[in-house]
């Protein structure tokens, strides 16, 4: 293979023109070399002193979206974040009354005490003051702390514990319903009220690990849950990666020298692939991007494309110096004849993954652009720095033999292929398309939308962190999932009755909408607080008409209303976090507000993790179809500039097109539902499976011109760029399929969908295009064969 | 109660100003329509009975729910009910027409057996809870509540009349529970041990000397013996109309809410933390030992009042709604 699809009719293949730019860079070889070491250096520095991991919240969610705006400003008030870890400490055997558990309990709560972000305040466990017990008597309340003061961990102090649990009302919350486990319950601070430091999660999970693992060998186990350590458990994922890509980088050689069968030839892509990907990472650096958990996928793409394209380099230079040149002209002529090609192809990905750009949601939008900064550097790194170094080495003879040897064989393979683009071979490969289209439509037709699988979405369900959320959820009576809806009023209202009125008449309206278990909000508190006041008597558990008695009751509820109770918010305790049950609970609450709201109070939505997963549902809902459109309008544009024909398009776009729809069969078939981390595939799939189709369409185009016949025409295009196109689908292939093996769950998903995508639009490429051609290319020829058959 | 006193006072003065903005924004509860909910039959009840000789149950609870059961309490059908107010409590002088009383001082009557309910008396300026209610027959009863609140009837609720002044409680203590004991004679009890008895269908209420100063939630009659129960366990048991009470031991220090007769003359009560106690008519009969055995329902849920399925078991309702039993206190699923 010499070149790419333009160079049969581009100028630039002319011997003895030399374009300034060949000019500039070849008559300055160590120069340019120079300084591609002095960048790499320069970008190195950048990337070990300032990329960050970053998995900020506030990315992951779609800013604008009116859910996340009002959520944004009532966490700026200081209402409950909700950002709480809790640990479940389950004795091995028995129940949690012994005096051993006890002590245990005791320790680990004060260890908890003591570490950095917890507000110690807060803190809450069975040893913490504020788990008390209430009783009520003949004068009034009688209580105290659920561990007497006499404890002395004998059998009788154990058997009060017992008692006072039960008067305390924590069961389920505090302690087990089977009262085999009790939770330690430390609220953290975001930002620390003193020092102002912003949490570590890293290194707040770590020490929770710590913890494990130390109490694990006294016997009691510790299931931890919370947002931080859902962070921490993230981090600790990602540094997965780094083996992934050297195994992706070790397949990688691998194949790059059986391909090229040269020690050289193998060690050079390599090397200016990984400078590609160090470029790309200085870059973001550079321009203060981090790399977050989605876009660390892009350098294993960099990285498969840009050996993809060195591959056609090295190519190129063994069939030079096959028909006798030497290794300067060699690289000369290969650089002549593909960087503009190259170019193009770089840029129509660019420009694929910068579709990406219209969906709101910022992780996405930093994937757009990490993406197409990392192909930006692949032109430079392999198209220019690659010809560069190997004009200074000799290709093995070996390598120049076997590029030879396959210039003038006859392949057997691709006389077999080369069938497929065959009148005979034609209806059958339609049809089979046809039916693969009507099949995966059908099946895509059950693709949902956001995250499918109980517990937190990021793991995989057996993962530590999920059956640790299992345990909770299945030994206390809280969910997991939270929507929270907000009552807006102004200063003071809150507390008012008929705002407190509404809020409970919500309530119900919410607790009746399937997959809603509860609610809970200051009206909840309020009315355990009038029952409490009226001698525990549950026919006092009411909202009390009397704004005195009702202001009073609400003093208790700190964290249900904010600082001058404007506002409060009402927390809906759900089944799953599904997108029909997020739909339903989101649908309802309009329903309400539309009737309820007024000028004095309003119900607006939303937070908790719920109530995000639903912002984030609406807006890739909304971006799904948009993202869709507009990767297929650019580069369809794309190929109707290069090939100025409509035909072309369609034989080029049509086996995208079945990929994609297959691919989301596919995601349906396995549940993998849309959402931030399985939306860009289709537009990544798109943009880079075009290529192929470029690739064998240009060929293909022109040696027809030549005046061979279509199946001629196919066989000599597989001849010299099958084996690339195939190269280059398995190297991108295996640079995603080992995020197939990665702990976090949306990883894999990612990495399931992309190395589908990348096959198979190699597949349809080879298999499907040829058929394409002959029904839309030769017509007339088409036509009387189907009449035949 | 001085406590009561001023809130009452401060409340009638809120009220006025709260009722303008209020009545622009919304209806109160008591006004709107109770909504059909699956979920009604699990939801907080509070009181339940057993129609005068029927089959049918009967359960009152929050947010203006009734529901009626036809199998012992298996299945629930909510009723439909023109308020949302908590309902405390329901009673069937006939197989067909029952009366329910609740928050805002309002009465409901059914004349199909529970199915439907029309208001028959509301009192939106006192915001008093109604707190039980008993009927002599489908006619004459009464209906007691919080701050000494005492109305009656004759004619069947279509008008009512303040009794209060016929009752010496000047302390305006709450009206918890109002009884008979099956053999013509009323008891009324309430608040910080306040006890009355009556033995002329209301026209005249005596005061009793209470053996304990906690609160009563309950009496129950029957047998020839009259039954107080209330805060902390304190059961109180009278062979002479309430003239001289012992006590009997309840094995818990749980607040007792709720208490039924069974047909047999044996008795269970309700209360606190999911308490269950159940105890024989020969051995109350002895008045020696109490012969009460307590069990918890396991998740702890307070429960409020029970009455005897006519399958010979017994229907509490509560916290989570209503639960089939054994007589021996464990839930049937």
């Amino acid at each position: 293979m010499s070149s790419f699809h333009h160079s049969s009719q581009s100028s630039l293949s002319r011997e003895g023109s030399e374009p300034i730019v060949e000019r500039m860079i070849f008559n300055n070889r160590l120069r340019v070399c120079l300084l591609f070491l002095l960048v790499s250096l320069f970008l190195t520095w950048q990337m070990v002193t300032g990329l960050r991991m970053d998995a900020s919240f506030q990315k992951m969610v779609p800013l604008e979206h009116p859910f996340i705006q009002n959520m944004l400003r009532h966490m700026e008030e200081g209402g409950n974040s909700g950002n709480t870890i809790r640990i479940a400490v389950a004795p091995r055997d028995g129940d949690i009354f012994s005096a051993e558990y006890m002590e245990l309990l005791k320790q680990i709560n004060d260890e908890v005490f003591y570490l950095p972000g917890v507000d110690r305040g807060n803190l809450k466990s069975l040893w913490t003051p504020s788990v008390r017990w209430i009783e009520v008597t003949e004068e009034g309340f009688t209580g105290g702390t659920v561990i007497p003061d006499t404890y002395d961990g004998s059998r009788a102090s154990l058997d009060q514990l017992r008692e006072n649990i039960l008067k305390s009302g924590q069961v389920g919350r505090i302690i087990a319903n089977d009262f085999r486990s009790s939770i330690v319950s430390a609220p953290l601070f975001e930002k620390h009220p003193e020092t102002g430091e912003s949490l570590d999660y890293q290194h707040l999970s770590a020490q929770l690990e710590v913890l494990r693992s130390k109490y694990a060998a006294q016997g009691v186990d510790l299931h931890i849950t919370g947002i931080a350590k859902i962070f921490g458990d993230l981090f600790e994922g990602v540094k997965a990666i780094v083996w992934f890509f050297i195994i992706a980088l070790g397949v990688t050689s691998l194949l790059l020298f059986l391909y090229s069968r040269c020690l050289k030839s193998t060690f050079i892509p390599l090397l200016t692939s990984i400078i590609a990907v160090v470029w790309q990472m200085g870059l973001l650096a550079t321009l203060g991007y981090g790399l977050d958990l989605y876009s660390v996928l892009v350098p294993f793409l960099v990285f498969a494309i840009g050996v993809s394209h060195g591959v056609q380099i090295i190519n190129s230079i063994s069939a030079e110096t096959a028909r006798g040149a030497n290794s300067l002209t060699a690289a000369r002529r290969t650089f002549r004849a593909l960087y503009i090609p190259g170019m193009v192809a770089l840029i129509s990905d660019a420009i694929g993954f910068l579709t990406l750009l219209v969906i709101d949601i910022q992780v996405i939008q930093d994937l757009a652009i990490t993406a197409s900064v990392g192909v930006a550097t692949i032109i430079l790194t392999n198209l220019v720095l690659l010809p560069v170094l190997m004009s200074f080495i000799t290709v093995s003879k070996r390598s120049v033999d076997h590029a030879r040897k396959s210039q003038q064989q006859e392949s057997r393979v691709w006389q077999v292929v080369a069938k497929l683009a065959s009148p005979k071979v034609m209806p059958v490969s339609i049809l089979i398309a046809l039916l693969g289209f009507a099949a995966g439509a059908y099946k895509a037709t059950d693709l949902k939308i956001g995250d499918l699988d109980p517990g937190a979405p990021e793991f995989h369900p057996d993962s530590r962190y999920n059956l640790d959320n299992l345990f909770i959820n299945s030994h206390y009576a809280t969910s997991a999932d939270l929507f929270v809806t907000y009552l807006e009023t102004q200063p003071e209202g809150c507390s008012r009755y008929p705002v407190m009125d509404a809020i409970d008449r919500y309530m119900w309206h919410m607790e009746n909408v399937p997959g809603v278990q509860s609610a809970l909000s200051l009206v909840t508190v309020s009315k355990q607080v009038i029952k409490g006041l009226n001698e525990g008597s549950l026919k006092w558990q009411s909202l009390s008409r009397n704004p005195y008695v009702l202001n009073n009751s609400v003093g208790n509820a700190a964290g249900l209303f904010n600082a001058d109770c404007s506002s409060a918010p009402i927390i809906l305790f759900l089944d799953d976090h599904k997108a029909e049950t997020l739909e339903r609970v989101v649908q309802a609450t309009q329903a309400f507000a539309a009737i309820n709201n007024t000028e004095e109070f309003q119900f607006v939505m939303a937070s908790g993790n719920a109530g995000v997963e639903a912002a984030i549902n609406e807006i890739i809902a909304q971006a799904q179809n948009k993202m869709l459109f507009w990767v297929y309008a650019v580069v369809s544009i794309l190929c109707l500039i290069t090939f100025r024909s409509v035909k072309a398009v369609l034989c080029i776009i049509i086996p995208l097109g079945l990929t994609s729809v297959l691919c989301q069969a596919l995601m349906s078939y396995l549940g993998i539902g849309v959402k931030v981390a399985t939306l860009p595939v289709i537009a990544l799939g798109v943009g880079i499976g075009v290529d192929y189709g470029i690739y064998i369409y240009s060929r293909l185009e022109s040696f027809m011109r030549q005046g061979m016949s279509l199946e001629e025409a196919y066989y000599a295009t597989l001849k010299i760029t099958g084996k690339a196109v195939t190269f280059t689908g398995v190297t991108l292939a295996i640079g995603v399929g080992t995020w197939i093996f990665s702990p976090l769950k949306f990883q894999a998903d990612m990495g399931i969908l992309l190395t589908f995508m990348f096959v198979w639009n190699m597949v349809g490429a080879i298999w499907l295009l040829p058929a394409l051609a002959r029904l839309l290319l030769v017509p007339r020829v088409g036509k009387e064969l189907l009449v035949e058959a | 109660m001085p406590v009561a006193i001023l809130s009452f006072v401060l409340l009638s003065v809120a009220i006025l100003s709260a009722e303008s903005v209020y009545a622009l924004s919304s209806k109160p509860p008591v006004d709107r329509p109770a909504v059909q909910s699956i979920k009604a039959a699990n939801s907080l009840l509070l009181d339940v009975t057993r129609t005068d000789g029927g089959v049918r149950l009967v359960s009152v609870g929050e947010r203006g729910h009734i529901v009626y059961s036809d199998d012992h309490g298996v299945s629930w059908q909510q009723a439909s009910v023109p308020t949302m107010q908590m309902l405390t409590a329901v009673h069937f002088p006939s197989e067909t027409i029952g009366y329910a009383v609740g928050h805002d001082a309002i009465v409901l009557k059914t004349e199909d057996g529970g199915e439907t309910w029309q208001q028959m008396y509301v009192d939106r300026e006192a915001t008093v809870p109604l707190l039980d209610v008993w009927f002599s027959d489908s006619l004459h009863g009464f209906a007691v509540g919080a701050y000494g609140y005492i109305i009656e009837t004759v004619d069947g609720g279509k008008s009512w009349e303040f009794i209060d002044g016929r009752i010496a409680n000047d302390d305006e203590f709450h009206y918890n529970a109002i009884n008979d004991d099956g053999q013509g004679n009323l008891f009324l009890a309430g608040e910080a041990g306040i006890l009355f008895r009556s033995s002329d269908a209301g026209q005249s209420w005596v005061t009793l000397e209470s053996p304990y100063e906690g609160s009563w939630f309950g009496v129950s009659g029957g047998h020839g013996r009259v039954l107080v129960h209330g805060l902390r366990g304190n059961i109180y048991q009278s062979a002479d109309l309430g003239e001289t009470w012992q006590p009997l031991s309840s094995g818990t220090d749980q607040t007792l809410f709720g208490s039924t007769k069974l047909t047999d003359g044996s008795i269970a009560l309700v209360g606190n933390s999911g308490a269950v106690l159940t105890g024989s008519g020969a051995e109350l009969a002895s008045g020696t030992n109490s012969g009460l055995s307590v069990s918890h329902r396991p998740d702890r849920m307070t429960l409020s009042a029970l009455a005897p399925s006519s399958d010979g078991f017994i229907v509490v309702v509560g916290q989570g709604g209503a639960y089939r039993m054994t007589l021996e206190g464990s839930v049937l699923e």
